[in-house]
């Protein structure tokens, strides 16, 4: 009976017995595991180079049209903050340029006319138009008269208020000495009234006097304000000489 | 034997090879494979060269737009930025009021920038004009000053 090992470890009788070369790797044949690297690295690298490519597509649509504001941000033109988007951005400053554009000519225009004591015809879009500069104080102006209204309702209501609770104790008091004290006190909060009414007629509260917005004072030069300094608040919009 | 000439295949052989069940077939498959493989090698290397041109163009159209706003920016100067800003803080501050209704303090205007307030002194001094001079002044044909659209 044969050795089981040797049966193992020999070669078959068929492939013993053929006249075919017979060639034993140990592990495996040379440069077929280096294929199959080097397939396997090119994959790697194929990945990676077209991961870089969407990488660079996707960074730069984003920053060009990005949709979204920044309201930490003041813009001249949207309400919402400035725009994050490249594209945006430029459309933006094209309104602005539109907008501010030829305002040194406008106003040189309207000094000689003053020079020459001539009624002016320049007007200005960002002025005159509507929507406007001039527009706009109209309605500031006017908010601020309603703004002004209201506080004088609210104070005249209160002390109507104070003066209908007065009467009411009044009514119900029997003791003499306390119906004249609260007597006094409701000629005090009439004649409060009355000044209030006064002056919410005359404007003779200077607290509560609107200043038209057409008088407001000069920006101050500390000022950091974007509509006074805007080379100081957003240094970033100006490039060139004209920062 | 030395000098038998063995005779050349005739081409009949040939033919008949090809008859044989198996070798049209794997000839078919062997051409399919290889037509497979170039297109699945052009379709990889065309992808990534579509990518790197597309990245290519995003690139130049980020950076184009960059500079177009920085050329955007060199105009107009910073007061007349200011002017603009200004007129938005002004519509700011009218909708705020809008919106808030229970303030006890009348509110203050925005201060104005000083190209403003030349213009505004302008104007004002224009007005004056037209009062001392009479309601009809001279009409001037200096042209409209416009921005354009």
């Amino acid at each position: 009976m044969d050795d089981p090992e040797e049966a193992i470890s020999g070669l078959p009788d068929i492939v013993r017995n053929s006249d075919r070369p017979i060639i034993i790797y140990q592990g495996a044949p040379p440069n077929q595991l280096d294929q199959a690297a080097g397939n396997s690295l090119g994959l790697l690298s194929w990945l990676a180079l077209l991961s870089l490519c969407l990488f660079i597509i996707g960074f730069c649509f984003w920053r060009v049209w990005n949709p979204a504001y920044d309201p930490s941000q003041v813009s001249p033109v949207h309400a919402e903050g400035r725009p994050l988007g490249l594209a945006r951005q430029v459309e933006e400053r094209r309104e602005i340029n539109a907008l501010a554009s030829d305002l040194v000519t406008y106003l040189d225009r309207v000094r000689a006319d003053n020079f020459d004591r001539r009624r002016t015809r320049a007007t200005h879009p960002l002025l005159s138009s509507p929507g406007g500069i001039d527009e706009l104080r109209r309605e500031w102006d006017a908010k601020c008269q309603s703004v002004r209204e209201g506080i004088y309702d609210r104070r005249i209501g209160r002390l109507d208020a104070q003066i209908a609770e007065f009467q009411r104790q009044r009514a119900r008091q029997s003791d003499p000495l306390e119906a004249t004290r609260l007597d006094g006190a409701l000629q005090g909060v009439i004649r409060q009234r009355t000044l209030e009414v006064t002056n919410r007629r005359t404007d003779g509260d200077p607290a509560l006097r609107c200043v038209p917005s057409a008088l407001a004072p000069l920006c101050a030069r500390d000022s950091k304000d974007v509509w006074c300094h805007p080379e100081r608040a957003a240094p970033q919009e100006f490039s060139g000489k004209a920062a | 034997m030395i000098g038998a000439v063995t005779p050349p295949p005739q081409d009949d052989d040939g033919r008949h090879a090809l008859r044989r069940p198996g070798v049209a077939w794997r000839m078919v498959r062997r051409s399919a494979a290889w037509v497979g493989k170039s297109v699945v090698r052009l379709w990889v290397v065309g992808l990534l060269v579509a990518a790197a041109m597309g990245s290519g163009m995003a690139l130049n159209q980020m950076f184009q737009a960059q500079g177009q706003l920085e050329s955007l920016r060199e105009q107009p100067g910073a007061e007349a930025y200011a002017v603009v800003a200004y007129r938005r803080e002004l519509a700011r501050q009218i909708e705020m009021m809008g919106r808030v209704r229970s303030e006890d303090v009348v509110p203050q205007p925005p201060s104005r920038p000083a190209l403003l307030e030349e213009i505004d002194i302008a104007r004002q001094r224009n007005r004056q004009v037209l009062t001392q001079t009479g309601a009809v002044g001279p009409v001037t044909t200096s042209p409209v000053v416009n921005a354009p659209d």
